[in-house]
């Protein structure tokens, strides 16, 4: 620390003063000699520059002759001077491939693509506006090697599941830190219900965002994805999982100009992209007996769909609250009028989505100031009736350079997001669940179009119409108008920064960030809803305080004539809090009055979260001669989540860029004009959660899994119980270690070029909870253990077959394969729970891939083949047997991800498509196990017919031992209601044949644009028209037997492949106008 | 207070940080921000003693109740998964919850810290109540699976994996544990001393000295076919001190109307409503308890199943239910079995009949004419008369299950479609997660046929 400060002193002390020369001069284009206005000069390794003016002149006054003049403009090749001469005109050549791309880097440095010796990847704003997300996450699906983006659900303001590389934590956070404008911010997906259920409350519940969709797409500029340890090192612990750095569009002039106005907007149509297949040909009931839905006394016979065939029913007209057409009786009976046709209520159900989109902006500026506004909304409605998202953003940027030395930034955005959810997952009030399991014979609603009509829902007396008589699962009608979620998040991001040149070859930067929002919901459970009979009300808060300050120094120096470095030295602070206050109401008095008033009994919940860091920071870089990078980063954290007394830890990097084509004197070949290699090496550490280090009491609540449970404080009377948790005194930070090395090739005059990078990471010493046997007394100890290796590669092809003056073909290509592998669990660990039920979970085991789906399995014999039963007298005989364990059943990772898009470009046209491909990686599709049970899945159409199950013979003795022969089985059985109210279906012990392959090959994104020439509005205000169409997922091929296979129960957490009554996906157009003053 | 703390903190945070470079002062910047704002470190007895019981209440008259209640036919598991562990499929992740989250981890955990801190202050009354649910908890769950972990559990992070304590070797601790909690409780009574916070008998000591020693005589009588002897005891037990001496005296805990307080089996039905109480032939649906009750006239049919509502009766099926830890009829009835055993027939006679009597009063449906013929005297007593009615008189509590295994009464039928080639289970199984991560020491045979060892 002291010589730190030692070295500091001696950079600032050596301040002194220089000569002045202005230079002027022009900048054309080296094809046609005209001026291009808007270019930047400015002067190499200072913030010192200026702008070209529409001839394409300029002026600056540099330091001295030593000065290096660089002269830069969009699409065309960058050019360096010295200043030894007062008057410099340059020429800039085309660039195809944006050879010396600038890219934003940790803390939000800007810097040649070149010079990097890690991979990182771009993508234009306009590809996220352009996916037709309302959420700029899941805008980045299929657009970044090594990036894997799972979108939870088709429902508006569905969170998405960003990751980077695959998951390196055991249970922890394994997303990508977000960082807008050199900011960071959260991207949680907060969570709804009682705290005291835990992650339960994502198994039902209403799908919450990720909050990154607080973003406006319209916003953004540019996204880059620094995709390894070594690209985010200089962030420390908040970027262990790589980072996702947003650029937002900031004010620029247009000479002549003092205003640019810009005015989008777009109306999306969606709907569903794929049902779930049902049967329609079997009636309510069981063993082909007919259980009405108003029959006098309940039955758990109503619950299924094994009544007798439909063609054999008819109604008898005489109308009731039940059936709109009468009763359904025997087709032979007296009184049967019109004969039965299956009701489709899941395609009746759901409607056409609308999302509006309108967004303003202005800006301008001059040489040394510049602003932009922007003002948004984004209208959704779902295609569930009632569900709705909106979204209105403000943002005000600005530049300001005070002095010669002193240039100023801010930014302000606020948002106002959220929107009325509905109910989903494993909930009797879940929508898709009671759609679903609804049998063909009832029609939800009651012949209603008007998805608020209460006859689809209530009856006279006020209790819940459905096809279970009033039990079972709430009328998907009921859940949509009787069960209101309602989120409104009020969110401010900003942040400010001062650059000063000290000297020619010093500068100093400070930036402080803000993200501050509170995000307020109510769910409501009106009285006779089938979770919550007596009614509930919840209101949650949570307060959100982030505050981030960066502090850096930079000092460059130009050793000789083809060494130069620089030397960054800075300091961070970061601070968060999170207050959460939940409270609860249950048991409403008046009917239909959802106030916390109306509540018999109310429990309130309440948590602050707090967390800082400190660090100090270095980066040293090297370039030799322009091809030759070398870059050494080290940080050192001290965080508040650690034990007192040790909590500071250290990381360095390095990596190295070589751009061997330049030694090579290839930059002129046109077959092979570029080669770079790369090689990097990281190590990166990571805090505990809060609170971790000790063990503490918290107020009792009680469940066991199947009912609500009980809640204290009881009768006036508090309680508190022991954490499940135990906290650990003896903590160490984590640690992952990665090596990368990659290679960026370009071919054909540049017209090809490939980039292929390998790497692998390596975590240990993970910070989780390690489960415990409960007879010591808790669930599970927070402990170091574990380990977990990310490997992989990562390949980016980009081509452009055709470029002609009109006419233009570009193709960008993206490959990802990473293997994501548990190498070690805590020494006695044989699973660690991620998420899901008690029978089908997602768990970590110990050598595997992560997240493996573990549950109950089919009984095998020691040569793997399934054992089917062969005793005469057991319910089961040809059926397989359950073998009562569970085990690993599916692996939800992709043996692959692969996008490929397209775009043509003439004139003024634009005609882009982007196909995604996604290999393997299984889904547990335990809505078709439940609709299996109920009767409902397609499958069970078969039934009557006989299987001769695959497998050996045997069956398993008095004393569980497997007694077989080893003969190949050959007893037919006959499918059914026995079977599938068993273990044929989603409620017996067994799991493992509902695990599904999730292979797709998708249409996700196709756009049809046109800005027209500019000459047709020459003598009216307006500066450029657009118009455009976009297509969505419009196309789907995969073998998944449920909805669209990109979906997640739970949402964005690391348990992924689990689809229980998941919302569907959704396709859709678009139609947009774009008009510029 | 801390957060005002926190935000009046952050100019000065600011400054430190712009200053950091020509500073020294990591030091401070982080002191304090891991002090937990949310939760205590330490509670007072006061606050377990409710946590313990109502974590006892609610799993072992909930989740357990429902898996004793369908392996006696009491009720009739028809739905989903309930339709399934009706047919004996029965896995170790169903125990997995009550374990982990009601008993071990929660009821268990907060006795053993109460008792332990009672203890070092000399709240005697906190720890002989600790010690008596302690016994309670530890009885249930080896009743049901057999041998478990005691006298290494509850350690923590001191011992991960905790040895299993034999079934023979756990009855007499727990005899011990339950003669040390009437001691404790019966000394003087320290600086606190439960009152509302004891939300079974509302700090009456006298009432817990009774509780303890109707335990002492069910620990007794559970081991009855492994030593004759303790018959005696159990007789010893109930003629020389304290026990109840009518219904009011019973160890119950009373659940409440309100949402969040309301009891295990009305949150079930109504929340899940796949378990049936009634037998419907066109359903196929058969509870032998019903059909029993029905047959013989018994007021209690009426009392436990609402034919009409096709329903629980509302006595066990309300949100205001009470789950009975321990009951006067119970008493009777183990005092009854002990005389009969030991050959004391008119003994057994006399308590056979204040059995039946208390359990018809209990629900307030006693009728003569029923009493008469059911403890007729002039009927030869048999150990399967006593069990019988002690079955009857047993509704949904967890003891059924125990009883049926020692005595094989009642007879009891294997239900129709089982996988168990046509045995009744006879334990359940012991969870996942002690598989999982205190496999070593759990011992390696769970199936469910097979027997604890008091059941030989």
């Amino acid at each position: 620390m002291r010589q730190l400060i030692t070295l500091m002193c001696l950079l600032l002390s050596s301040v002194a003063l220089q000569a002045q020369v202005v230079v002027s001069g022009t900048v054309t284009d080296g094809a046609d000699g005209q001026g291009l206005a808007g270019a930047s000069v400015y002067e190499r390794g200072t913030s010192n520059g200026t702008l070209t003016d529409a001839n394409g002149a300029y002026t600056i006054t540099v330091d001295d002759e030593s000065s290096v003049l660089v002269f830069k403009f969009v699409g065309y090749a960058s050019m360096e001077k010295p200043a030894t001469s007062r008057n410099i005109s340059v020429s800039l050549e085309t660039d195809d491939l944006l050879l010396d791309e600038v890219v934003v880097t940790a803390l939000g440095i800007k810097r040649e693509k070149k010079q990097l010796g890690y991979a990182v990847q771009s993508v234009g704003g306009g590809d996220v506006v352009s996916s037709g997300e309302t959420n700029a996450i899941a805008g980045l699906n299929a657009k970044v090697a090594g990036v894997q983006v799972i979108a939870s659900s088709g429902s508006p303001g569905a969170a998405a599941f960003i990751r980077i590389r695959g998951s390196s934590s055991l249970t922890g956070n394994n997303q990508p830190l977000i960082v807008v404008d050199g900011v960071p911010i959260d991207n949680s997906q907060n969570r709804s219900g009682n705290p005291d259920d835990g992650n339960n409350n994502l198994l039902a519940g209403v799908a919450n965002s990720n909050r990154g969709i607080d973003i406006n797409p319209a916003d953004i500029e540019n996204v880059t994805v620094l995709k390894g340890p070594a690209a985010s090192a200089l962030y420390g612990i908040q970027a262990a999982n790589g980072a996702v750095l947003i650029t937002t569009k900031r004010g620029s002039s247009t000479p002549g100009k003092n205003v640019s106005i810009s005015y989008n907007t777009s109306l999306a149509l969606d709907r569903v992209n794929q049902f779930v297949p049902l049967q329609d040909e079997y009636a309510q009931g069981v063993s082909g007996t007919y259980f009405p839905a108003n029959r006098a006394t309940p039955s758990f016979f109503q619950a299924t769909s094994f009544g007798p065939k439909i063609d054999t029913l008819a109604y008898n007209g005489i109308q009731n609250e039940w059936f709109r057409d009468g009763d359904i009786v025997s087709a032979n009976d007296p009184t049967a009028q019109s004969a039965v046709s299956p009701f489709n209520n899941q395609e009746q159900f759901f409607r056409t989505g609308k999302t509006w989109n309108n967004n303003l902006s202005l800006s301008g500026g001059n040489v040394d100031n510049n602003y932009r506004f922007s003002l948004s909304n984004t209208k959704q409605t779902g295609v569930v009736p009632n569900s709705e998202f909106n979204r209105t953003t403000v943002r005000l940027s600005g530049d300001t350079k005070l002095s010669k030395r002193l240039k100023t930034a801010a930014s302000v955005a606020y948002t106002n997001s959220g929107g009325t959810r509905v109910q989903q997952g494993s909930n009797t009030s879940g929508l898709m669940l009671g759609l679903l399991r609804t049998t063909p014979t009832f029609d939800n609603s009651y012949g209603n179009d008007d998805p608020e009509a209460t006859s689809a829902y209530i009856l006279a007396d006020g209790t819940q119409r459905n096809y279970r008589g009033g039990g079972g699962y709430d009328n998907p009608y009921w859940t949509i108008n009787q069960s209101p979620f309602v989120d409104d998040v009020n969110r401010v991001l900003g942040y400010t920064s001062v650059s000063y040149d000290a000297t020619k070859w010093l500068n100093i930067f400070y930036r402080i960030g803000t993200d501050v929002y509170s995000d307020e919901r109510q769910q409501v459970f009106a009285i006779n809803s089938r979770t919550l009979p007596a009614g509930q009300i919840y209101e949650e808060k949570y307060n959100f305080r982030q505050l981030n300050s960066d502090l850096w120094i930079t000092a460059t120096r130009q050793f000789n004539e083809k060494l130069n470095g620089s030397l960054l030295l800075g300091n961070n602070i970061f601070d968060r809090q999170i207050n959460y206050l939940y409270t609860q109401g249950d048991g409403f008095t008046i009917p239909g009055f959802a106030h916390m008033s109306n509540a018999q009994s109310v429990l309130t919940r309440q948590t602050t979260t707090n967390k800082r860091t400190a660090a100090v920071f270095a980066n040293a870089k090297l370039a030799y001669d322009d091809y030759l990078f070398l870059d050494l980063t080290a940080r050192n954290e001290w965080s508040s989540t650690l034990p007192v007394g040790d909590n500071s830890f250290f990381y360095p990097s390095a990596s190295l860029g070589f751009v061997f084509s330049e030694p090579l004197g290839l930059s002129d070949n046109k077959i092979f004009p570029y080669g770079k290699l790369r090689f990097s090496y990281a190590s990166v550490g990571n805090d505990a959660p809060s609170y971790s280090t000790l063990t503490y009491f918290g107020s009792s609540s009680i469940g066991d899994g199947w009912t609500n449970g009980l809640a204290f404080p009881i009768n006036g009377v508090s309680a508190f119980t022991y954490d499940d948790v135990l906290g650990n005194p003896a903590l160490r930070p984590e640690k992952t270690n990665s090596i990368e090395v990659g290679a960026d090739l370009r071919f054909l005059s540049n017209r090809i070029g490939i980039d292929f990078t390998y790497y692998k990471q390596t975590s240990v010493d993970q910070i989780l909870a390690v489960p415990i046997a409960a007879s010591a007394g808790a669930l599970s100890l927070i402990s170091n253990a574990g380990k977990v290796e990310n490997s992989g590669i990562e390949i980016v092809l980009t081509a452009t077959p055709v470029k002609t003056k009109d006419l233009r073909w570009d193709i960008i290509a993206n490959f990802t394969k990473n293997r994501n592998w548990v190498v070690e669990l805590p020494e006695g660990v044989e699973t660690v729970f991620l998420g899901g039920f008690s029978g089908t979970s997602v768990r970590n085991v110990p050598d595997a891939p992560y997240g493996q789906i573990f549950g109950g399995t089919f009984l095998r014999d020691d040569n793997g083949n399934m054992v089917i039963e062969d005793d005469v007298n057991s319910p089961f005989y040809g059926f397989p047997i359950a073998s009562g364990e569970e085990e690993v059943i599916g692996d939800p990772n992709p043996d692959f991800l692969a996008n490929l898009r397209n775009t043509l470009t003439y004139k003024g046209l634009s005609f882009s498509f982007l196909f995604d491909f996604r290999k393997g990686g299984d889904i547990w599709n335990g809505t078709q196990g439940a609709l299996t049970f109920f009767g409902m899945s397609e499958l069970t159409e078969n039934r009557g017919t006989t299987q001769i199950f695959e497998g050996v013979k045997g069956t398993v003795d008095g004393d569980g031992n497997l007694v077989s022969s080893g003969a190949a089985n050959d007893i037919e059985a006959t499918l059914g209601e026995d079977w599938y109210l068993d273990n044929g279906g989603g409620f017996g012990v067994v799991a493992e044949h509902f695990v599904q392959e999730a292979n797709w090959v998708r249409l996700r994104e196709i756009t049809l644009a046109y800005t027209m020439p500019s000459s047709w509005f020459e003598k009216t205000p307006i500066a450029g028209l657009n118009v455009g169409v976009s297509g969505r997922n419009l196309l789907l091929f995969t073998g998944y037997e449920g909805i669209d296979p990109e979906t997640n129960l739970q949402g964005a957490i690391n348990a992924q492949g689990l689809d229980y009554f998941n919302m569907p996906n959704t396709k859709g157009f678009s139609f947009r106008v774009g008009v510029d003053f | 207070m801390k957060t005002m703390n926190n935000i009046k903190k952050l100019p000065l945070m600011l400054m430190l940080g712009v200053a950091f470079l020509f500073t020294s002062c990591e030091k401070g910047l982080l002191e304090g921000v891991n002090d937990n704002p949310n939760q205590p470190e330490e509670v007072s007895s006061g606050l377990l003693l409710p946590s313990g019981q109502a974590y006892l209440a609610y799993g072992i008259g909930g989740d357990i109740s429902r898996y004793t209640s369908m392996l006696t036919q009491q009720v009739v598991g028809t739905g989903r998964q309930w339709a399934t562990y009706q047919r004996y499929q029965i896995t170790e992740t169903e125990t997995d919850n009550w374990w982990r989250f009601n008993h071990y981890g929660g009821a268990l955990m907060d006795l053993h810290l109460m008792i332990n801190q009672a203890e070092a202050v000399g709240d005697n009354q906190y720890a002989g109540i600790g010690k008596i649910l302690m016994a309670y908890g530890i009885m249930v769950v080896s009743d049901l699976v057999g041998d478990v972990p005691y006298s290494q559990a509850f350690q923590g992070a001191e011992n991960l994996t905790p040895g299993y304590d034999t079934q023979a070797e756990l009855y007499p601790q727990l005899v011990g544990l339950l003669t040390e909690g009437i001691t404790n409780i019966n000394d003087a009574a320290g600086p606190n001393t439960p009152g509302a916070d004891d939300l079974i008998y509302g700090g009456t000591i006298a009432s817990w000295e009774a509780f303890g020693n109707v335990l002492l005589a069910r620990s007794y009588i559970h081991l009855g076919n492994v030593d004759a002897a303790n018959y005696t005891n159990a007789l010893n037990t109930l003629d020389n001190n304290p026990v109840f001496t009518s219904n009011a005296d019973d160890a119950e805990y009373v659940f409440g109307a309100a949402t969040t307080e309301a009891a295990p089996w009305s949150q079930f039905n109504g929340q899940r409503g796949d378990i049936s109480f009634i037998s419907d032939a066109s359903q196929s649906i058969e509870v032998t308890m019903y059909d029993t009750l029905l047959a013989l006239g018994d007021p209690r049919w009426a009392v436990y199943y609402d034919t009409a509502a096709v329903s629980m009766g509302a006595y066990f099926g309300a949100s205001t239910s009470s789950f009975v830890f321990a009951s006067y009829a119970e008493q009777k009835f183990i005092e009854a079995e002990a005389a009969f055993q030991s050959g004391n027939t008119t003994r057994a006679q006399t308590a056979f009949e204040d059995g039946v009597r208390a359990s018809l009063e209990k629900y307030g449906v006693f009728d003569q004419t029923y009493f008469d013929a059911a403890t007729d005297p002039n009927t030869t007593l048999t150990l399967d008369r006593i069990m019988f009615q002690k079955w009857l008189a047993s509704f949904t509590n967890p003891e059924s299950f125990t009883d049926w295994r020692r005595t094989g009464s009642p007879a009891l039928t294997p239900v129709a479609g089982n996988v168990t080639n046509n045995t009744i289970p006879r334990r359940l199984p012991y969870p996942l997660t002690e598989r999982l991560y205190n496999g070593a020491n759990r011992p390696s045979d769970n199936s469910i046929l097979s027997r604890v060892w008091w059941d030989q």
